[in-house]
């Protein structure tokens, strides 16, 4: 089958990663696959901007910037059969307008477009609206995680628990540089991160933190025109912390940021905790050689990563939890690796590309 | 019918005027024309994101093939949402063509740009129009687009006028035009009285002509400019257009270099024989005779002795009014926004 993937593929943000990883999935169940644009040194893939020959063009889709422009989305939307044209919508916009806290799914502030012209324009682009939670809201909508867990790119394997913990601590954690390393923009992720830093500071000896993305080192001046809220930080509590903070780095860099921290959190904007929506940073955090730290309901996190992952989320006393991952990990790294197990077996990227293909034949 | 233009509006440049005037007039016969995007508060346009009840989308591309209410979303609505045999383009600027470089004007920077023009004007349609007599490509017809409305109508008249000559259009391009008419002028410049071009790109380049790489498209001659005590006006919005024009008791008509060449027409086309002004055209005498009719051809500034012709024309005024009245009737009975929106139904249904 060809399969041609349409998105802006942007480097530090967005699903790069998952569409790498899902074409790369595809080519080597023997299939043909092509990102749509120019080509790229830093992704391994074919690319292409031809519009005819395709078996299956998937649009994948957070923001209006993933759609191309003239003459490319003529050529497609005029030359590929709708039949043949699926859309993943990975922020929600297949939705009516929903707000949470300050998290929303039209932010018609930032792009101008309302719930109406999203629902008209992925009607119009594709057969088939796919969305990456289980629990997609409107009856039309396929449910298609997308994100996936890709075992290769685990970026340090380890026997036992006990060799992890023993390789990234130490006794005292002398071997990383930071107690916490988060990757990600800070859009709609300042109330989760928040309690745990704070949950930080009260423990004794810590190392520093990481935060690795847009907008960590001070409320973005586009949010204060605009009037966007969620977009905050506590400069002070970041200074305490001794917090490190740097650019957004591309998608291939994540995971090495992500390895500097002996925790990693996975957070989620409340608008996707509350739809069940899954991100890149869902599956890729169990790449990194950290224990990732899921702030995300547990029967979510049951159902998503099996329920051996229950320990790694932030039940009860985050203080507590946050000090015993510290102190003692080999019990945490021993959910790491049983969840690795169980993403490897129920959340590959092959056993995505058969989903995928499954729903589009449907 | 409903008609939706896809338009880059601008209400200091383009064809702001001619975009409302089809509103105007396709309400008049019971249709409707609206611009793409969404309705800015006191805004003397109909704009409208709605497309689904369009039996008809125009995309109309001056200088820009980019939307200026919308992004890629908007498009990917529009073109899918709206069948392929239901939308259109017309090309104002000949910018559907090949490369064509006449006289320091040139419709693309290189050969790799107009293969991209061509190349989204096909994204969009198979359907494609431009205002000329002379389409250079086969596969394009005429629509002039451009129209005329006997409402802009003003009397004529010559004495008590704060000008001599009144140009309205920007400079882009146009320097060998207007140097033309201004040596014309030479002889006659003292007893003219004052000149006034109005628009931009005629006392210094603009500033984001450097910033887009185009400010060679704006030269001018700022001495010689000084010599002839020509004052500048900077660009003023649509509705200001006319009015400034009848200020002068004589207005050029003149194209830049590459719209000469192709035939086309523009808003000034129509605009200028209504203003309270004699329009004096500095074009070919069989297009003249096309669009105005064989009389107009006393108003072409000829070859040689142009100076005597404007001397003539400022000497005999209201001879040369009756002309422009006649103009004017032609224009009227045959290039209304109402006979323009006719002939986009007829497009539509044929």
């Amino acid at each position: 089958m060809k399969v041609l993937f349409v998105s802006r593929l942007a480097r530090d943000k967005g699903s790069t990663s998952s569409i790498v990883g899902l074409g790369k999935a595809g080519r080597s169940l023997g299939h043909e696959v092509a990102l749509f644009g120019d080509p790229a040194a830093d992704i391994a893939l074919p690319f292409s901007q031809e519009s005819t020959g395709w078996d299956l063009v998937v649009f994948v889709v957070h923001g209006a910037k993933d759609f191309p422009g003239l003459p490319y989305i003529g050529e497609l939307l005029d030359r590929v059969p709708k039949q043949r044209r699926v859309l993943i919508d990975c922020a929600a916009r297949y939705n009516q307008s929903i707000t949470v806290e300050h998290d929303a799914n039209h932010l018609e502030a930032l792009d101008g477009h309302q719930a109406w012209e999203w629902g008209q324009a992925f009607d119009a682009v594709a057969s088939k609206v796919l969305q990456p939670t289980l629990t997609p809201r409107r009856p039309d909508v396929r449910p298609f995680l997308f994100h996936g867990f890709e075992p290769a790119n685990v970026v340090r394997s380890y026997e036992s628990a006990l060799e992890a913990a023993a390789s990234q601590n130490g006794s005292s954690g002398a071997f990383k540089r930071y107690s916490l390393a988060f990757v990600g923009n800070n859009f709609q992720k300042w109330t989760q991160l928040r309690p745990v830093l704070e949950a930080l500071e009260r423990i004794d000896g810590t190392h520093p933190i990481s935060l690795v993305g847009r907008d960590w080192a001070s409320r973005p001046k586009w949010a204060v025109s605009r009037g966007i809220a969620g977009i905050d930080v506590d400069s002070a509590l970041l200074q305490r912390l001794s917090a490190d903070i740097q650019r957004a780095v591309p998608f291939h860099e994540v995971l090495t940021s992500m390895s500097a921290g002996l925790i990693s959190p996975v957070i989620h904007r409340p608008l996707f905790t509350h739809l069940g929506l899954v991100t890149t940073r869902t599956f890729e955090t169990f790449c990194a050689d950290a224990i990732p730290l899921l702030l995300l309901p547990e029967t979510f996190v049951e159902a998503l990563y099996g329920p051996a992952a229950l320990p790694l989320t932030a039940r009860g006393d985050l203080t507590a939890v946050l000090e015993e991952m510290l102190r003692r990990p080999a019990h945490y790294w021993e959910a790491v690796l049983a969840t690795r197990a169980y993403l490897t077996e129920h959340h590959s990227y092959e056993r995505r590309w058969r989903e995928l293909l499954a729903i589009a034949e449907s | 019918m409903r008609i939706v233009f896809v338009y880059y509006l601008m209400n200091k440049g383009g064809s702001a005027q001619d975009v409302y005037h089809y509103t105007r007039a396709a309400k008049m016969l019971g249709h409707e024309v609206v611009v793409y995007g969404v309705q800015p508060p006191d805004s003397p346009f109909s704009l409208s994101r709605e497309i689904d009840l369009a039996d008809a989308v125009f995309f109309i591309f001056e200088w820009t093939q980019a939307l200026r209410y919308g992004d890629a979303l908007d498009l990917s609505r529009l073109i899918g949402r709206v069948p392929r045999h239901r939308r259109f383009v017309i090309d104002c600027d000949g910018a559907y063509n090949d490369r064509i470089v006449v006289d320091g004007d040139y419709n693309h920077e290189d050969d790799a740009a107009s293969q991209t023009w061509l190349r989204v004007c096909h994204s969009v349609s198979d359907r494609i129009f431009q205002p000329t007599m002379r389409p250079l490509r086969p596969n394009v017809r005429t629509f002039f687009f451009h129209g005329y409305d006997p409402g802009w109508e003003q009397p004529i008249r010559s004495e008590g006028k704060e000008y001599g000559m009144v140009y309205v259009g920007h400079s882009r391009f146009r320097w060998g035009p207007m140097s033309r008419v201004l040596h014309a002028l030479e002889p006659i410049r003292k007893g003219l009285g004052r000149i006034a071009l109005v628009g931009h790109g005629w006392d210094a380049v603009p500033s984001w002509a450097e910033r887009m790489g185009i400010e060679q498209c704006f030269r001018t001659d700022a001495e010689y400019l000084r010599q002839m005590d020509v004052e500048f006006v900077g660009e003023v919005d649509f509705e200001q257009a006319i009015p400034w024009m009848a200020r002068g008791v004589f207005n050029p008509v003149l194209y830049r270099p590459l719209f000469r060449h192709l035939g086309m027409v523009t808003c000034r086309t129509f605009e200028t024989p209504a203003a309270g002004t004699i329009p004096i055209f500095d074009l070919d005498e069989d297009y003249v005779s096309e669009i105005y009719g064989a009389e107009a051809c006393q108003l072409v500034l000829p070859l040689g002795n142009a100076g005597e012709k404007i001397r003539d024309v400022v000497g005999r005024p209201d001879y040369y009014a009756d002309i422009v009245l006649r103009i004017r009737q032609r224009l009227a009975e045959r290039h209304s926004f109402e006979a323009r929106v006719q002939e986009l139904v007829s497009i539509v249904q044929a």
